[in-house]
């Protein structure tokens, strides 16, 4: 019934509706223009603005609607007769117009706003042409709002969106209205500071120039951009974006529609994440290193030289003595074209995309259970669920835009329960419930919830199913949780909220579920028929992944030890592929201590800052004896490469990228590639022909065809691929894993230290995008009573110790943080400036705090 | 027809001790409910509403048993809102009968809510209203402690709970109708919203019956009386309880003591500020009456019962550009026409009253009022638009009169 189709007539001309959605929305799409200010496809209707009046000639029901109604709020019922020109619309557009525009300062000369304003052009379709005001206009008084959003309030038309969006979308509520009449402000509330990830949409929300992009105001004026449409690439989301350009310098982005991923909005971190393009800390030629030092070199010359150590290297040892990382932060066709140069021209099955032990555990965790990786689940689906289990992710600081899907699965009722140390915050008011293990301990409190969910009722089934099941029997809740740290009673009520029998449950594991935990995730979506979502932090983790990038995996996911597999691949290729499994990237670092692997090729990863063993990699990476570095950015791991080749960023190659739901998309490049980065599917056939093994593919359209034929699911959308993209899920089908739980941890003194993922301070390309400076700082988080004990406040500098390291970071007192339980930022920062290792990531790590330096006292408002 | 003279809801007033429970009861009071409770069925006290042509006193005067059968019976919980806002200048009557008879106030409440099947009602009292807010209040202290509140009131079964409240925690703003209220109203629930004079005549109408109180009024659809708020000249401005269907000269010269200081009548507005203003002429020569239905004929509306009455002293561009002023302040600020469109009026009228008129003025004004008209979420637009509109067009020379002279010619002293 919710979607059944009609028609209604507007201005003579059918509609097409879904029954029930608004008239306004179902003649925009049909391509009729009705003014509005107020509506917007994805916040509440409130028909406030009055622009959209229509008259309704025939309800549907044969008689007409006396007063002229508003097409937001007007449901489309067949058979309606609708008129936007009869002269009583026209009188009132006009009388709206007026009415708006009457304290409008018109100031489009120096708005921001120009040229892409609604209050502009529509004003020019339907306003009268004359001003009969003769009063001072409205003036309020001067606020600012954040480093991105730049209020000129005297501009706003009161239509309200932004103050739904932080109420509805957001959550954070910072906007609201004071006053009436026309003396009605909108702004935030002095005690609430725009801070949200997810601010800047606020911008693109808003019809006039009243909030307007603080980065990109007055560097361009619309007309004078091109766009390109596509993928945002900043997290494995895969947020559909617009990415604008004036000649060859990216000047902004703003959020692009797709119903399937992100609605309407981006977070800030998509918004700004640009301005890493033009880094400083961009590697614009080939470098080589001679003497000692990092050295600029043309492209011959360095293909050259790879070549000739390469070619040593295997004529000495053979490909087994060549790795490769990376590839997560690649197009599909440059990861796919990393896979065929290792396994054709160097003859090495040593190529994983998995460079953080944190993506290997989740990834063999669902080969484990579903034998491949991703396809069971959609976001889409988290957006409608009415059950979420969410291990181990904290989605505001992960991936913002997902968090805005729980939430609006939470506003539709669902219930949200969270297993992660620490109490996350959805900004919700109710439906969340927290269970919080010990760090480590997060496999063993899903373990817990799953006694729980079996005691309510739920039984597994399917393959495996009578091993768990018995695993469960034996399991003793009560005990669990003692070990886990979380009470019994939560639990059983997080299993009942959960409903085992619902099939609209979506289980997402973040960042936070490693090892264990990702194995006990895939058990509980099975067990509560639930849908599945792994959130990496590499953008195209999971396109890397079926183009090839494991080292027992060949394209397509198909298995090394498939004879039929390993064929096809020399069918495109032309030479044979060894069937013995690689190194993967956990075993790559004794491989190079041991000088098994004498020579590591890193694409687009930097594991001498982002591994959380980073003492462990820095030896291995000193140990190895020729390292190339592929790159975009300047990163801590070029200190042990002799060879840096420049590589585009995302936003400068042609390609597709696939997100975590396994959505392909296709990215279109939006600026030339800086210097002399080319992009890396090129430099690899390049390369190849240096060494004297051609690739086949040396066109974008030969590596899509090669990856066409041997990524099978691939093959329709590589050919053509619609605008947002194709899902490609696999059948819900998997087993059971009844592993034991590694003995519970002795309880431990002191205060422990986790590393979590804060997606605007994780990977050199985040680091060196200034406009993301302004977001907040790396710090330690403390519960307050931890604060309070090394006698820190917010901001003051406190002095961390861990493993024999120190660095100092600000502290931010964090009363979601139980106590004993501290939390940095995993990856680039915290990493470069002292190496906050040896195992913090999981467990959570012993670390000494102590108060280091007060803050400085800033006068506010002086 | 002759008109019946009996009060009803002001019955007490002249009794200090009616607004205690006590006093109340030995009025008379809280034998209503003792009549229909678990006794009457709902729906036949729905009727019984319905038979007594009982019609709002908030502003709108509509039938209030035709309102309550707008509810659908089987969504559950449903809300009865009582509106104790009485914002509209001129209006003044509600406070009373909170202050001096808040228990009539509440058996009412009992009456529609056993009605209708409503187990919470919430009587709004403006934030102004303090000595309401206190009768009211300590009044249903005394209800709840004697068991005409609560669970199973008088051993009858039915129960219901009254809380006085200032709002639902949120900016006070229309919401979007449909959904109305009786569907979708407060908290999300279905809910009738009535005004604190029409609830205070339920208890007279159980009690009387409904041919007795549709026999107080001048024909079946304008039945009982009205709480005639009476301010400006007349010589005995005040509250006066009559019933519907005396003429406006009945009301001004017989009851209200006539004009103030002999001088002559120019003007009346017969129903709070948005009911547009009556000529000295129209009310003489159309004979109009105060009941909802001549005066709807006559052009303005029964409205809230505030009648303001104004001699030939008075100018109406100061008039007109103080009621712009009150919707100024009160429009919500959501609608664009509205929160602009009151401001723009009241700035234009009261520029022409200080002497800063411009030659397009009126016409700019004249042009306005349509777009003001039916084209906002409630209607406090159309009221501004109804008023200024009916000053602009009875009282145009004396518009034009400011404008030409560049003053008031009146000489009323501008209020800066
Ligand atoms: C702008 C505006 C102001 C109103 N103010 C009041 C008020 O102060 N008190 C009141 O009882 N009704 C007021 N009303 C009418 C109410 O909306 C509502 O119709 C009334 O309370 C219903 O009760 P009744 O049917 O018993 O009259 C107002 C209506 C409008 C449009
Ligand atoms: S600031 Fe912009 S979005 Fe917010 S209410 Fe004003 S016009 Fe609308
Ligand atoms: S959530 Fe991820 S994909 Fe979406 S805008 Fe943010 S960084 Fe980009
Ligand atoms: S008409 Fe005025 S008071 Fe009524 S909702 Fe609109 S802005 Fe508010
Ligand atoms: S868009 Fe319909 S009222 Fe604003």
């Amino acid at each position: 019934m919710a979607d059944q189709e009609i028609t209604f007539t507007l201005n003579g001309e059918a509609v097409a509706a879904k029954k029930g959605e608004p008239v306004l929305e179902a003649a925009l799409r049909r391509g009729l223009h009705i003014p509005h200010f107020c509506y917007h496809s994805y916040l509440s209707v409130v028909g406030q603005c009055r622009a959209c009046l229509v008259d309704v000639l025939d309800a549907g029901n044969g008689k007409p609607v006396p007063k002229l109604q508003p097409a937001c709020a007007t449901p489309a019922i067949q058979g309606m007769v609708i008129s936007t020109v009869s002269p009583r619309v026209k009188e009132a557009q006009e009388g709206v117009f007026e009415f708006l525009l009457k304290n409008h300062p018109l100031d489009c000369p120096v708005c921001d706003q120009g040229g892409e304003c609604p209050l502009q052009d529509q004003t020019m379709a339907y306003a009268k042409a004359v001003s009969r005001t003769h009063e001072l206009r409205r003036i309020y008084p001067r606020k600012e709002l954040s480093a991105y959003v730049k209020p000129e309030m005297n501009r706003c038309v009161h239509c309200t969106r932004c103050i739904r969006f932080t109420h509805e979308i957001d959550g954070g509520g910072e906007f609201g209205w004071a006053s009436r009449g026309d003396r009605t402000e909108v702004g935030i509330f002095e005690d609430l500071p725009l801070t949200s990830i997810v601010s800047g949409n606020v911008i693109d929300i808003c019809p006039v120039g009243a909030l307007t992009d603080n980065k990109y105001r007055f560097t361009a004026r619309v007309w004078e951009m091109a766009h390109a449409e596509g993928p945002c690439t900043l997290c494995s989301v895969g947020c559909r974006q617009r990415v604008w350009r004036a000649g060859d310098e990216l000047k902004r982005v703003t959020a692009g529609e797709n119903p399937a991923v992100n609605d309407a909005w981006i977070c800030d971190v998509g918004r700004y994440g640009w301005s890493g393009v033009h880094a400083g800390e961009r590697i614009l030629r080939p470098l080589i290193r001679r003497e000692g030092r990092l050295q600029p070199a043309s492209w011959p010359e360095a293909l050259g030289h790879i070549a000739r150590r390469l070619g040593a290297i295997l004529r000495e040892s053979g490909g087994g003595a060549v790795a490769g990382l990376g590839g997560a932060w690649a197009t599909n066709e440059s990861a796919f074209q990393f896979g065929a140069f290792f396994r054709e021209v160097l003859g090495s099955n040593s190529v994983d995309c998995r460079v953080h032990p944190r993506d290997l555990a989740q990834t063999e965790a669902q080969l484990a259970a579903f034998g491949a990786v991703g396809g069971q689940g959609s976001i889409a689906g988290l957006g409608r669920a009415k059950g979420i289990l969410l291990v181990g992710s904290d989605p505001f600081e992960e991936h913002p835009i997902l968090a805005l899907q729980v939430r609006k699965a939470a506003r539709g009722g669902a219930a949200v329960v969270s297993v992660h140390p620490r109490r996350i915050d959805l900004r919700l008011h109710s439906g969340l419930r927290h269970l919080c293990p010990l760090p480590g301990e997060e496999a063993r409190a899903l373990r817990a919830l799953a006694k729980a969910l079996a005691e309510a009722g739920a039984a597994p089934s399917g393959e495996g199913a009578e091993g768990y099941a018995h695993a469960l029997a034996s399991a003793d809740l009560d005990a669990l949780c003692r070990e886990a740290d979380i009470d019994p009673r939560e639990a059983r009520e997080a299993a009942r909220a959960l409903r085992p029998e619902g099939a609209e449950v979506v289980v997402l594991a973040g960042p936070g579920a490693q090892a264990e935990a990702a194995a006990e995730a895939a058990n509980l979506a099975l067990l509560l028929r639930a849908e599945l979502l792994f959130a990496s932090t590499g953008p195209n983790l999971q396109g890397a992944l079926d183009m090839g990038l494991h080292p027992a995996l060949l394209p397509g996911g198909r298995p090394l030890g498939d004879a039929a597999a390993r064929e096809a691949c020399q069918g495109a290729w032309g030479g044979p592929v060894g069937a013995a499994p690689g190194l993967s990237s956990a075993q790559v670092w004794d491989a190079l201590n041991e000088r098994r692997v004498r020579a590591l090729y890193l694409f687009g990863c930097d594991p001498a800052a982002e591994h959380p063993e980073g003492a462990r990699v820095r030896r291995a990476l000193e140990a190895a004896e020729f390292v190339v570095l592929h790159a975009s950015h300047a990163n801590a791991s070029l200190d042990y490469a002799e060879v840096v080749l420049p590589a585009p960023t995302l936003y400068e190659e042609e390609g597709s990228v696939t997100n975590l739901e396994r959505r392909v998309q296709r990215l279109r490049r939006a600026v030339k590639p800086l210097g002399e980065a080319r992009e890396p599917w090129r430099a690899f056939a390049e390369l190849s022909r240096a060494m004297e093994a051609p690739m086949r593919a040396h066109a974008l359209d030969r590596v899509r065809l090669q990856a066409r034929l041997l990524c099978a699911d691939y093959a329709g959308p590589l050919s053509r691929l619609p605008e947002e993209g194709v899902r490609l899920a696999r059948e819900r089908r998997g087993a059971f894993r009844a592993a034991a739980l590694p003995p519970a941890a002795p309880p431990a003194g002191g205060l422990r230290l986790i590393l979590a993922p804060a997606l605007w301070l994780s990977g050199s390309f985040a680091a060196s995008a200034v406009h993301l400076k302004d977001m907040p700082r790396a710090a330690l988080r403390l519960s307050p009573p931890d604060a309070d004990r090394i006698g820190a406040g917010e901001g003051d500098e406190a002095e961390v110790e861990l493993g024999g390291r120190s660095l100092r970071l600000p502290v931010r007192v964090d009363a979601s943080l139980p106590v004993g339980l501290a939390q940095a930022p995993e990856g680039y920062l915290a990493a470069l400036r002292g190496g906050l290792d040896a195992g913090a990531a999981r467990g959570g790590a012993a670390v000494k705090v102590r108060a280091a330096a007060a803050a400085p006292r800033v006068k506010v408002g002086g | 027809m002759a008109i019946r003279f009996e009060k009803i809801v002001t019955g007490r007033f002249g009794n200090p001790e009616a607004s205690t429970l006590a006093g109340y009861e030995a009025a008379g009071g809280y034998q209503a409910i003792r009549k229909i409770l678990g006794k009457a069925e709902p729906k036949n006290v729905i009727e019984l509403v319905k038979a007594s042509g009982l019609r709002g006193r908030g502003g709108a005067g509509f039938p209030c048993g035709l309102k309550w059968s707008f509810v659908p019976q089987s969504l559950n919980p449903k809300y009865l809102a009582v509106n104790g806002d009485e914002g509209e200048p001129g209006t003044f009557k509600d406070r009373e009968l909170m202050i001096r008879d808040p228990h009539q106030l509440i058996e009412g409440i009992v009456v529609a809510c056993y009605a209708v099947g409503i187990a919470k009602a919430y009587v709004y009292i403006r934030g102004e209203f303090d000595a309401p807010w206190r009768a009211v209040e300590r009044a249903l202290g005394e209800a709840y402690a004697k068991g005409y509140l609560g669970e199973n009131i008088l051993g009858s079964g039915f129960g219901c709970d009254v809380y006085a409240h200032r709002g639902e925690g949120k900016r006070g703003h229309p919401r979007l109708k449909p959904p109305f209220p009786a569907v979708v109203g407060l908290y999300g629930k279905p809910t009738v919203i009535n005004n604190v004079e029409t609830l205070s005549n339920l208890p007279h109408i159980v009690n009387n019956g409904a041919e007795w109180f549709a026999g107080i009024g001048i024909d079946e659809k304008n039945t009982g009386t009205r709480m005639y708020c009476v301010s400006g000249h007349a010589a005995r401005p005040g509250l006066y309880e009559l019933p519907l269907g005396l003429t406006c000269e009945e009301l001004i010269y017989e009851h209200a003591g006539g004009m103030r200081n002999g001088k002559a009548l120019k003007a009346v507005i017969p129903g709070g500020a948005s009911a547009p203003v009556l000529t000295a002429q129209e009310v003489r020569e159309g004979k109009v009456r105060m009941d909802f239905d001549s005066l709807a004929k006559a052009g303005s509306m029964g409205g809230s019962g505030g009648v303001i009455v104004m001699d030939e002293t008075a100018c109406m561009v100061q008039a007109a550009g103080r009621l712009a002023r009150f919707f100024e302040h009160e429009s919500c600020g959501q609608c664009s026409v509205c929160r602009e469109g009151t401001g723009w009026v009241s700035e234009i009228i009261n520029r022409v009253e200080a002497g800063r008129g411009r030659a397009d003025d009126l016409a700019t004004l004249a042009s306005i009022d349509p777009n003001m008209r039916g084209n906002t979420i409630c209607v406090l637009s159309d009221a501004c638009a109804m008023m200024f509109g009916a000053f602009l067009k009875k009282f145009h020379r004396e518009f034009e009169a400011h404008v030409e002279q560049g003053r008031c010619p009146l000489g009323s002293p501008y209020p800066a």
